[in-house]
């Protein structure tokens, strides 16, 4: 399946850009103009800059993680020590002081380092930016897989909801996703001959659980 | 959101639009293109269902992407009856958005960007001449 951004899914997003530039066009025209009678004061010109900003980036990350889609089309060779991999990914996104004692130990996954970063940066951000952060990091080892499960503190996505949030382009309720993180974490797992699926809570557990599995290296080729 | 029941006697222009910006800006416009007529604004479409059943409305202007819909399909919504004359307002109007209008008998599409009062009053005098 290759993806194209439909004219209906560009429209959302270039009219959540152009409402961004638009707006902040109007306050600085009402800097020179005056303000409107019906608004009490000037609205923040910078929070609506770091608006505009912030649209222009989501649809930069959307064209390139649609191209990354495209080009996920076949297993990468390659294999990655788990545990160097999980750490390098755990500092790229600040959270290496979450996780001191990392639970896990020196093991070969068949996933070259490009696309499993790939992966735990996708699951990492979305735990980090979208659902209020990792609550929890898991890995478990069998004989010839490795499981990586991570918690969230977000609300957490019901059965259904985290079916919907597989497709491609589907956002809940995060204004500022492009829809394409869970999408690409299946899609490149999947290449890889892994799985991808939602852990149900805990009782005391609100966040979302997702677990990966990832093949190993056999004992003999490692 | 201002009450129109007290307006009862006044044409009534209702504005559907949820971006605070753009309301003060089109109010604005409004106001410059002195009509005597009261401009009501709603941020959704679930309030402006209201308001048009308990009032009566002259000229909608719709704005085309709101948080409970989508302007050109509630614009096929209360075509249906005899109401008032409707005009979607928009940053990026698409030909979905076109066809949808087309088919609700619209007044016009109209580009936010470069809204004149001019427009905005002559929009007015079209919905008034029916």
């Amino acid at each position: 399946m290759t993806l194209a951004l439909t004219d209906e899914i560009a429209d959302r997003f270039f009219h959540d850009l152009l409402t961004s530039a638009r707006n902040v066009r109007l306050l600085a025209g009402w800097v020179q103009e005056g303000i409107p009678k019906s608004m009490a004061a000037l609205p923040d010109i910078r929070q609506n800059l770091i608006d505009l900003d912030a649209q222009a980036g989501l649809l930069d990350r959307t064209l390139r993680r649609t191209a990354l889609w495209n080009g996920m089309t076949r297993k990468l060779s390659g294999t990655t020590d788990l545990k160097g991999a999980l750490i390098r990914a755990l500092s790229e996104h600040d959270l290496i002081s979450h996780m001191p004692h990392l639970p896990v130990r020196s093991v070969a996954l068949a996933c070259p380092d490009e696309r499993l970063q790939l992966i735990l940066a996708e699951m990492l951000d979305n735990a980090r930016i979208h659902a209020g952060g990792l609550s929890e990091l898991r890995v478990l080892i069998d004989a010839d897989r490795a499981v990586i499960v991570i918690s969230d503190e977000g609300p957490g996505l019901e059965r259904a909801e985290f079916d919907k949030a597989s497709e491609p382009f589907v956002r809940l309720c995060v204004a500022r996703s492009c829809g394409l993180g869970l999408p690409l974490v299946i899609r490149a797992v999947a290449c890889q001959g892994g799985e991808v699926w939602r852990e149900a809570p805990r009782r005391d557990q609100h966040g979302l659980t997702l677990a990966i599995s990832l093949p190993l290296v056999p004992e003999a080729a490692a | 959101m201002s009450s129109a029941g007290h307006h009862s006697r006044i044409p009534v222009c209702l504005l559907v639009e949820d971006n605070p910006i753009e309301r003060a800006q089109i109010t604005r416009l409004w106001n410059r293109s002195e009509r005597k007529a009261v401009l009501i604004s709603v941020p959704t479409l679930a309030e402006a269902r209201r308001l048009l059943k308990e009032n009566q409305v002259n000229l909608v202007l719709l704005d085309n992407s709101l948080p409970d819909g989508l302007g050109a399909e509630f614009a096929l919504e209360i075509s249906n009856r005899k109401g008032p004359a409707i005009a979607i307002l928009s940053e990026w109007p698409t030909p979905f958005m076109f066809a949808k209008a087309e088919r609700a008998g619209v007044l016009d599409v109209l580009r936010k960007n470069g809204l004149s009062a001019e427009q905005l009053g002559h929009l007015w005098d079209r919905a008034q001449a029916g």
